[in-house]
């Protein structure tokens, strides 16, 4: 290897092979994005888990989020729903921020983290998405009542309606949720590894309805786990390794190339 | 004496109003870290106003509680130590200061060791208020605050209990809300103080509250589960405590820990039933894989042969035998007599049909 290289020799061309060329001036400009992302890192303690983000999530796309164990994804996920407050940059949901769009930004969590011996049914769980407009001290009426019997029959929960939550599965779990999120009525909706340990009949009745949601206009958001699925259920694509690889249709996304980079040990 | 029994027993109304959301929350030990931790807040207001009757003690007592919490929070925020080292670094300091302030200052005053740790509700008539036991005023005073603190807020204390990042992204304020909580949940330690003291309190929110979490299937279900069974609990181990003359706030938290162990056992989904559970579909499953073992090998006489099938099995003979009877006993296999072996009649290869495509 020569010295001198055009833009400053060995360690700019390991810079460069780990993803961290110059950023490109598309992803900066501001746009009608679902999610706009702009030079956001966040860590936790001692360790940067993300590294200056830039992304831009399409509005109506179904976008998935792919990296390796420890990517970050999770961690980019609570930035964008405020969980976490980055260290630097900003995140924009359909250009405002988080707290001025809460009605129309929807979030379906891991099932690992709520406490499932908690005592309440199915219809209840699903009821609370209906929470911002029933308000804190009103009790839910008809037609909210409808909705949420509406998204419970969407995910095929109707006849779990009654039941206990910590006698579900893992699939109906996840089901549950998803409803809660559609009784939310929301434009976005942002799913942390809705997939994840989910028998096959209640994955098909997600991505069913995920692809549902996209012809009605919304924009959804996954967090992803299996490669071998993600150009069959996704359009979008963002994958990430501390920082993003890519960013944009699966196809170009999700190439060959851009795994590798993503998965393959670099250094 | 009936007096006595109302202190307990608005305690544990008071108490028991919170003790579920601090069951479902896994506070429980926050809580029973708070109840020592006061136990600084009422030396040091102690100090200020030289008087046990003074409201500045609640006070002063209940900002020592949020004081824990919030160092507690903020050490095991850092991620420097977990959740419960914290609690255990944090509330063992205040209260050894606590203790240590009483034995160097106040031996002669009211305000001994034994009284606040054990606590004596035999003591608190002697204290009056309109007429009434001091300490049942305050109570049901802080049963009132409590009960229209649930009420308020049961919607967003119920989400933020059972989901609090998707209570977050609803835009409750789920930070106060905790807060509060455990503001309240200082108040009920401090006003406890005198009827059932700071080592036993903690009895008050969590047994009623987790017998009534075997039970309920609701969180309304639960709250008013909680606030019958603190009332059992108080009036069965007030019986116990007059008649054999023992620690009335000791004699009722072990009633409230039996009642939790005996709901365990024996409730619903307890542990008994699992046990049963578990027992008979293991034998249904060694029903179903003999059914499966003569299928597959009819005809073999090594395989199903009434001297060697337990040995391909491998299960003692006797076991074998117990099954195969039960089998036989109902019509799902005969013994073939001359060859000496087990073959499945037609209900048998219907049943094992049932339990493959089960």
């Amino acid at each position: 290897m020569t010295a001198g290289k055009k833009s400053g020799g060995e360690a700019g061309d390991r810079l460069r092979a780990l993803g961290l060329g110059a950023a490109s001036e598309e992803t900066r400009a501001p746009s009608g994005a679902a999610i706009h992302v702009e030079d956001l890192t966040a860590a936790y303690d001692k360790k940067a888990v993300l590294w200056d983000i830039d992304l831009e999530i399409e509005e109506n796309s179904i976008t998935a989020i792919v990296g390796p164990n420890g990517a970050g994804k999770s961690t980019l996920l609570k930035c964008i729903l405020g969980f976490l407050k980055p260290l630097s940059g900003s995140v924009r949901i359909f250009g405002k921020a988080l707290r001025e769009v809460r009605d129309r930004v929807a979030y379906v969590p891991q099932f690992s983290e709520v406490n499932w011996d908690f005592p309440i049914s199915v219809r209840d769980v699903v009821l609370m998405g209906r929470y911002r407009s029933i308000g804190w001290f009103r009790r839910a009426n008809a037609s909210e009542r409808a909705i949420a019997e509406d998204a419970m029959r969407e995910m095929g929960l109707s006849a779990l309606a009654s039941r206990q939550i910590s006698q579900l599965s893992g699939g109906q779990r996840q089901r549950v949720f998803i409803a809660r999120a559609l009784a939310q009525r929301a434009e976005l909706l942002i799913m942390d590894e809705p997939l994840a340990g989910v028998d096959k009949s209640s994955e098909r009745i997600i991505i069913d309805k995920i692809r549902e949601l996209k012809s009605e206009g919304k924009t959804i958001v996954c967090v992803h786990h299996d490669l071998n699925t993600l150009r069959s259920y996704f359009d979008h694509a963002v994958l990430i390794r501390r920082y993003v690889i890519a960013c944009g249709p699966v196809e170009e996304a999700a190439s060959e190339e851009n795994i590798r980079r993503a998965y393959e040990d670099l250094i | 004496m009936t007096e006595v029994l109302f202190v307990l027993l608005m305690t544990a109304m008071a108490c028991g109003l919170l003790g579920p959301f601090l069951v479902l929350r896994r506070l429980s030990m926050t809580a029973d870290a708070l109840s020592h931790s006061v136990l600084l807040g009422i030396v040091l207001a102690f100090f200020l106003v030289r008087s046990l009757d003074s409201v500045l003690l609640t006070l002063g007592a209940a900002l020592f509680g949020l004081l824990t919490v919030l160092a507690v929070e903020l050490l095991s925020g850092k991620g420097l130590v977990k959740r419960d080292d914290a609690l255990g670094l944090v509330f063992p300091m205040f209260f050894s200061l606590g203790v240590l302030l009483i034995t160097r200052f106040f031996r002669n005053v009211h305000l001994d060791i034994e009284i606040v740790l054990m606590g004596d509700p035999l003591f608190a008539p002697f204290v009056r208020l309109f007429g009434l036991p001091r300490s049942l005023v305050e109570m049901f005073l802080l049963f009132l605050l409590n009960l229209s603190f649930v009420i308020l807020f049961y919607e967003p204390l119920k989400i933020s209990t059972f989901d609090p990042s998707y209570a977050f992204l609803l835009g409750i304020p789920v930070k106060r809300i905790f807060y509060a909580l455990m503001i309240l949940c200082s108040f009920c330690c401090v006003t406890a103080f005198n009827s059932v003291g700071a080592i036993l309190v903690i009895s008050f929110f969590a047994a009623p509250a987790a017998a009534a979490s075997l039970l309920s299937r609701s969180l309304w279900q639960m709250i008013l589960l909680t606030l019958l069974l603190g009332a059992l609990n108080c009036l069965i181990g007030c019986l116990i405590a007059f008649r054999w003359n023992v620690s009335i706030s000791g004699m009722c938290s072990f009633v409230g820990m039996l009642s939790v162990l005996l709901l365990s056992l024996f409730s619903r989904g307890g542990i008994l039933r699992g046990m049963r559970r578990r027992k008979q579909q293991r034998e249904r499953f060694k029903e179903e894989l003999l059914l499966l073992h003569l299928y597959r090998h009819r005809g073999d006489r090594e395989e199903t042969g009434f001297e060697s099938l337990f040995r391909h099995v491998n299960w003692s003979r006797r076991e074998t035998e117990r099954y195969i009877g039960r089998l036989m006993k109902m019509k799902w296999v005969f013994a073939d007599p001359c060859d000496k072996i087990y073959q499945l009649t037609e209900e048998g290869r219907e049943r094992l049909l049932l339990a493959m495509t089960a």
